[in-house]
């Protein structure tokens, strides 16, 4: 089920929302034997069905997966608490690792290593054609980082198996992030607070990520469909269509990102960011810490620090650094494009690292901010390329390869048509908006005109996007296939 | 305002626009709509019963998926404000692929779809094979421009490469005469708010096609020009942004008006050319020879001359067929769209000596669904 959809916000959410509110928190079942009282968690009961259906609606027959993955891990858990200071707990631990990750590994890169070895060895191995579970990505790594995290002691084992599976099947942040550690919310699952304020808060930042998925990412998405079809193509065309995938991707997977947070905390749940204005950066290693905070972060405290970090020789900091960065780009796809893109990156931060780092904070922001976009718009070029050859062609594009012409009448109308999407989103893409409202939210007069616009915003987006909901088409999120 | 207050507000604002849409989806979904009026299609209707092979294979989700959308309340209101958003926030030329030029709705398309091209020049071909070849037939084709085209040339909008189009047809239909009317029209001969041509403006065409297949044009020497009701066209509820409508118009003289129509599908009864019953319906350009009718014949009792000319038409055939038909003694109207040629072909007859006009609009046969929309 899609969160830009009539399905999930008309009929899912509503009926969420009504059984999730009216619910107490815990309703006392029976006394035990000790004076305590057995509770039932009613809202995290509600969730974990409502989660179960969310997931069921798309993905009928992968449920089945996903829940044997959380009960794998639960008992893997307890297995690891169980038996900690013994080695039983290291066979547990590799027990959920080696399961969790040879799911994601059977279902999401099987066909890629076929293909691979068929075109090595010229062997004719059927390709098992299996449908991506939604989501797998996702959750895989989130409930890795629950597992991890009892074997080092950093998080309790959750022996509640409906709290735990909660926590992995959130239906907020289920199929597309972002990936919420364990210990984030482990307070949260047993005891959460339900205020005007976090509703308010979550309700708000809800409907400006549903907008920035709908009104800007699919506006974009659907400018780089219409020139990619084009039969005239232009030096200017690739690089309109490169700004408008790099904003696509962008408004895309941080609008979920902000619907995530905002469904999140309507519920009671505080998830940590995922992006913060990436593309402001003047490097390429500032951009990674700004961009899918989430994934960089679990790829540091999971595999890079545990592989030495940079503690280690200089050889040994760039295996560290290609493991991690080839790992990076082979999460996001079973392509060489996106192993590509992710060496691409360790290129990159390895350049930054032994000289160009210091000639960045050198030279005037504006050229390193230059370099950044430059970086970042061939990288979103490759990563949403029909395979390498696809690449190629798209990039060459952008330097004039094939001797195709600087500029057409046809390039100009779509530049002029989607020339107030791009102001947008450039401007979205930076936080000017955010800082403006501080700023007026500063003077006391400032704040009280906007917090009488907020609920008209609210209203007049819901509005809005409805009305593409309404008159639209399917767009999935792109993060889906991850 | 103090921040509770504001809380308390943006959460009930928020609730209640999704309950009060709920609340309408559930009526939506016990009394839905059978079709929009306004695009001109059927709505998607709920699965009457939920299977669990068609969650497994997840055909019951995509038609509840597509119904939701289809039946949600307000739907032309939420259209509207799409559009209007689209057009005036955003600052996009299309919505939905629509465009406002001068008031003039005009679907923007640049695909040049060879294949459907080749299809085309194929079925005509074998039409040609089967049944008018050493016939002593004089076979002519011609190609209406869409509208687009004028964007295109005037405006600087994207456009099919109407050069590379007629090219291949050309190509494709080498034994047939080409008839060039492209000159002879341009975006004010259409009508605003649908994809047609007016027939008051297309006389210079008609004329241009007559003079092309060596007969006399308008031999009663003048037209009375009839301004029958407003049009609503197909782009006026696809824009979703209320325009003007058009004023839908037909030309009559004495000898049109003695024409008599036998339509194949019901012998025994004839049409009028201009059938003003049809005004008032879903779409008035049906007014023209009563719309989408398989085989029309229409004989002219005031003729001059015994020639026949068939025409194989689409829709903007049937504005144009009566104007041709005064030069004729009988004008045979077919539509392969509807019937298989080789049931339809036969029932006019052995084609001896008749004229053959293959005339199509450009947005017909550049169709990815060219294959869908011919018998």
């Amino acid at each position: 089920m899609l969160f830009s959809s009539i399905s999930f916000l008309f009929y899912f959410l509503v009926g969420v929302l009504a059984v999730y509110f009216i619910m107490p928190f815990k309703i006392k079942i029976f006394k035990k034997s000790n004076g305590e009282y057995y509770y039932f968690e009613a809202k995290n009961f509600v969730l974990l069905i409502a989660s179960l259906f969310f997931y069921f609606y798309g993905e009928p027959i992968y449920t089945i997966l996903m829940v044997s993955t959380i009960l794998v891990n639960y008992i893997a858990g307890l297995f690891v608490d169980k038996f900690r200071g013994t080695v039983w707990s290291k066979v547990a631990l590799w027990v959920s690792v080696i399961i969790s990750l040879g799911s994601l590994g059977f279902f999401k890169y099987a066909d890629f290593f076929i293909t691979n070895i068929n075109a090595i060895a010229h062997s004719e191995i059927k390709l098992l054609s299996l449908a991506l579970p939604i989501g797998i990505s996702f959750y895989t790594f989130q409930i890795l980082s629950y597992t991890i995290d009892v074997y080092r002691g950093e998080a309790k084992v959750q022996k509640s198996f409906i709290r735990l599976a909660t926590y992995v099947s959130l239906f907020p942040q289920l199929i597309a992030g972002p990936i919420v550690r364990y210990t984030t919310v482990e307070a949260e699952l047993s005891e959460r607070k339900h205020t005007f304020s976090n509703f308010s808060y979550g309700a708000t930042r809800f409907v400006i990520g549903l907008s920035k998925k709908v009104l800007i990412a699919d506006t974009l998405g659907g400018l780089a469909r219409t020139l990619m079809g084009l039969d005239e193509k232009t030096v200017v065309m690739y690089w309109i269509y490169a700004i408008a995938v790099s904003f696509q991707l962008y408004f895309d997977f941080s609008g979920y990102s902000d619907m995530a947070i905002g469904l999140g905390r309507i519920f009671g749940f505080q998830f940590l960011e995922n992006f913060n204005y990436p593309f402001i950066s003047k490097s390429v290693a500032e951009f990674w810490r700004r961009w899918h905070m989430s994934l960089g972060t679990w790829f540091r405290d999971y595999v890079y620090i545990p592989l030495g970090g940079n503690r280690v020789s200089k050889f040994r900091w760039i295996f560290n650094t290609l493991a991690v960065w080839f790992l990076t780009g082979f999460w996001h796809g079973a392509d060489w494009t996106f192993i590509f893109w992710g060496l691409l990156f360790a290129a990159l931060l390895m350049l930054e690292k032994f000289f160009l780092g210091n000639i960045l904070k050198k030279i005037p922001a504006v050229f390193s901010h230059i370099y950044v976009v430059f970086i970042i718009l061939i990288s979103f070029v490759l990563f949403s390329a029909n395979g390498m050859s696809g690449a190629i062609s798209d990039i060459g594009g952008m330097f004039g390869a094939g001797g195709i012409p600087f500029w057409s009448e046809t390039t100009g109308y779509y530049l002029l048509s989607y020339g107030f999407v791009l102001i947008f989103a450039l401007i979205g893409s930076t936080p000017v908006v955010k800082n403006t409202v501080l700023k007026i939210k500063s003077f006391k007069t400032g704040k009280l005109i906007i917090d009488i616009l907020e609920p008209i915003f609210v209203v007049a987006m819901l509005l809005i996007v409805t009305s593409y909901f309404v008159d639209g088409s399917f767009s999935p999120f792109l993060y889906f296939r991850f | 305002m103090c921040d509770k207050i504001k809380n308390i507000v943006v959460t009930s604002v928020f609730s209640a626009f999704l309950a009060f849409f709920a609340i309408m989806c559930v009526y939506g979904y016990f009394n839905p709509e059978a079709t929009s009026v306004a695009e001109r299609r059927p709505l998607a209707q709920f699965p009457e019963e939920i299977t669990w092979e068609g969650i497994v294979d997840k055909t019951d989700i995509s038609k509840f998926e597509s119904a939701s959308v289809d039946q949600f309340p307000f739907r032309e209101f939420f259209r509207g404000i799409k559009a209007n958003f689209q057009y005036n926030v955003l600052g996009l030329k299309e919505n939905n692929k629509l465009t406002i030029i001068d008031g003039q709705i005009i679907k923007v398309e640049n695909t040049l779809y060879e294949d459907s091209l080749n299809a085309a020049g194929k079925k005509f071909n074998t039409i040609y094979d089967r049944y008018l070849k050493g016939k002593n037939t004089n076979v002519y084709f011609s190609i209406i421009p869409d509208k687009s085209y004028f964007a295109g040339e005037q405006f600087g909008y994207p456009s099919v490469d109407y050069n590379k189009l007629i090219e291949i047809m050309k190509e494709n239909l080498s034994e047939m005469e080409y008839i060039d009317i492209m000159n002879s029209l341009e975006l004010s001969d259409y009508y605003k708010t649908d994809t047609h041509w007016s027939q008051d403006k297309i006389i210079d065409v008609a004329e241009k096609i007559s003079n092309a297949m060596g007969m006399d044009f308008n031999p009663s020497g003048y037209y009375d020009k009839h301004e029958v009701s407003d049009f609503y066209g197909v782009y006026y509820g696809q824009s979703a942004i209320n325009p003007d409508p058009d004023k839908i118009v037909y030309l009559s003289n004495e000898i049109l008006d003695s024409c008599i129509v036998y339509d194949y599908e019901n012998l025994s009864k004839t049409l009028p050319i201009y059938n003003l019953d049809k005004v008032n319906g879903d779409d008035a350009y049906e007014l023209f020879l009563s719309g989408s009718k398989v085989l029309l014949r229409i004989e002219n009792p005031n003729a001059t001359t015994d020639k026949s000319l068939v025409v194989f038409r689409d829709s903007f055939g049937s504005s144009l067929a009566p104007l041709l038909a005064e030069g004729y003694k009988t004008v045979y109207v077919a539509d392969i769209r509807y019937m298989s040629p080789y049931q339809l072909c036969p029932m006019i007859g052995d084609f001896t000596d008749m004229d053959v006009l293959f005339i199509y609009s450009a947005s017909v046969i550049n169709s990815p669904d060219f294959n869908k929309t011919f018998k």
